[in-house]
């Protein structure tokens, strides 16, 4: 198992008498990517406050790659991509010269900024802004100023990601070239916080996803369903012998419904491609595989009515 | 020392930046202040270096407004503390940028000063008055700033800051004016007492910009 990048133990927030964060454990490895959401005013900003070092636990103990966030170490913040509400970028500068500020907080070298947007922004209009005529980034849209903050959180591929609402204000555009970072830096092994009203953002790229209510955490999604044993959907024509080649595979009864079996699978490591290569021998033609979940919307209003 | 330069470059790109009419609100202010010492060339009453130590009161703490309170009105001091810098290189980096600001433009406004003084023909006991007049502008600037870091964590309004600031002044300032009318105290040790209470206002403003309160949220 990857070893864990971000550790929260019984983490307690209380301002004066006022409790916002009660009792919650955390544990996000490597190459994971986490998924906050919750109510506003749940506490979701504060518990990335804590896990960033900006607010001192009132009970508890968080642990940021090896590192207590409260001691302000540089070299911590140095391994760290935040995006929070306000962009942090003075606006009578230019892209190049807000980057060049935040290049030299985390120690790179200016070339390897300049690559890095060539490589990993190009096409994007913040590669026009670094290597061609600028304007200030009080000019920008809000928007611009959300891709900026983004291209600064990857600057030089941080080994942790604190996204307070990364979505906020991005096109779709903007928004894919977001979860294609995303999925880099989670090849890259890095451990990831996304917190954001915006579901789907949630469900595209999170590995697990934990509602904050009540000033607990709950698990909502451990990015088990796809690992261990449920129902699984087979999207294909019925024919003859699918049946019984999709039985006698799982063990399980499958039943045809509005075009899809449906099938218990006890180990879908083992026997989706088993069930896959068995059905394409058969000369059956499949559309889709996919373990049977609900979607998050539906899990977030399962969790508030049973709370 | 990178990272205080870099903070440095930021805060002195953004005054740059900034549109022209700062400029000309500065250069209103300059002149208009230089003018000032010609007051004592007519015979006035000799209280040029008090006019050059509220005149630090007013340049640095229209920087402090800048530097200190608008990042945190904005929120994007959360940013700043979060992206690799030390909470040392910020706090020293925006004090060093305002100090140096603030020592520039007195500078400029001296010299203008004795530019006036040499076309009016009238320089008596000036020379010697310009290095006082730039030491307690100096030991002034420096206790302004630090008071203005520290008042930019603790008050819940900062627009009080250069009211708070030209406060303690004046209450420094006719302490020891009340002082020296009973005392025969050294001249040297008005800008010692300004220092002092500098230092101890920067070992605040540090402990203030290492908690939480840095990053709560302020309003106008």
């Amino acid at each position: 198992m990857a070893p864990p990048i971000i550790q929260c133990e019984n983490l307690v927030k209380q301002f004066g008498r006022h409790v916002v964060i009660d009792n919650c454990s955390l544990d996000i490895r490597q190459g994971s990517i986490f998924g906050l959401v919750g109510l506003n005013g749940a506490g979701k900003t504060t518990l990335i406050r804590l896990v960033l070092g900006l607010l001192r636990p009132s009970g508890g103990a968080v642990s940021v790659l090896g590192h207590a966030p409260w001691d302000h170490a540089e070299s911590l913040y140095q391994r760290c991509g935040v995006v929070l509400e306000n962009d942090g970028f003075s606006g009578n500068l230019n892209v190049k010269d807000n980057l060049k500020i935040f290049a030299a907080a985390k120690g790179l070298a200016w070339k390897n900024v300049e690559a890095y947007v060539r490589e990993f922004w190009a096409g994007t209009f913040i590669q026009g802004e670094m290597f061609g005529p600028s304007k200030k980034v009080k000019y920008f849209s809000r928007g611009q100023r959300m891709q900026c903050s983004l291209c600064r959180a990857f600057l030089g591929w941080p080994e942790v990601y604190l996204f307070d609402e990364p979505t906020v204000a991005l096109d779709v555009e903007a928004y894919d070239h977001f979860c294609f970072m995303c999925r880099i830096a989670r090849r890259r092994n890095s451990a990831m916080i996304i917190s954001s009203h915006q579901l789907s953002a949630i469900e595209e790229l999170c590995d697990m996803v934990a509602v904050l209510d009540n000033k607990k955490l709950c698990l909502l999604d451990d990015g088990s369903e796809a690992k261990d044993g449920g129902p699984w959907t087979i999207v294909t024509h019925n024919g003859p012998g699918i049946k019984e080649i999709i039985e006698r595979v799982s063990g399980s009864v499958a039943s045809y419904t509005e075009g899809a079996w449906r099938v218990r699978l006890q180990t879908p490591r083992t026997m989706v491609p088993e069930i896959i290569a068995k059905l394409v021998q058969a000369g059956c033609g499949i559309l889709e595989v996919r373990p049977e979940k609900q979607d998050l919307k539906g899990k977030i209003r399962t969790h508030y009515e049973k709370t | 020392m990178k990272k205080l330069n870099a903070i440095i470059f930021k805060e002195w790109a953004n005054f740059t930046g900034s549109e022209r009419g700062v400029f000309a609100v500065y250069g209103v202010l300059v002149i208009s202040w230089s003018f000032l010492p010609l007051y004592k060339g007519l015979g006035g009453t000799g209280i040029e270096d008090i006019w050059w130590l509220f005149f630090s009161v007013v340049i640095s703490g229209n920087f402090s407004n800048t530097v200190f309170v608008s990042e945190r009105l904005s929120g994007s001091m959360e940013i700043l503390l979060t992206s690799g810098f030390s909470r040392d290189a910020v706090l020293f980096g925006k004090s060093f940028f305002i100090a140096g600001m603030s020592i520039c433009i007195g500078a400029v406004c001296l010299g203008l000063s004795r530019l006036w003084l040499n076309i009016s023909g009238d320089h008596r006991g000036f020379d010697d008055a310009v290095i006082s007049g730039a030491v307690l502008y100096c030991a002034g600037t420096c206790m302004n700033v630090a008071i203005a870091a520290w008042m930019s964590v603790r008050l819940q309004s900062p627009r009080l800051i250069p009211i708070v600031t030209i406060l303690m002044m004046t209450v420094i300032v006719a302490g020891f004016s009340g002082l020296l009318y009973f005392v025969a105290v050294p001249q040297w040790s008005l800008p010692v007492i300004l220092l002092s209470i500098a230092l101890a206002f920067f070992l605040l403003a540090r402990k203030e910009f290492n908690g939480e309160r840095i990053i709560q949220p302020i309003h106008l």
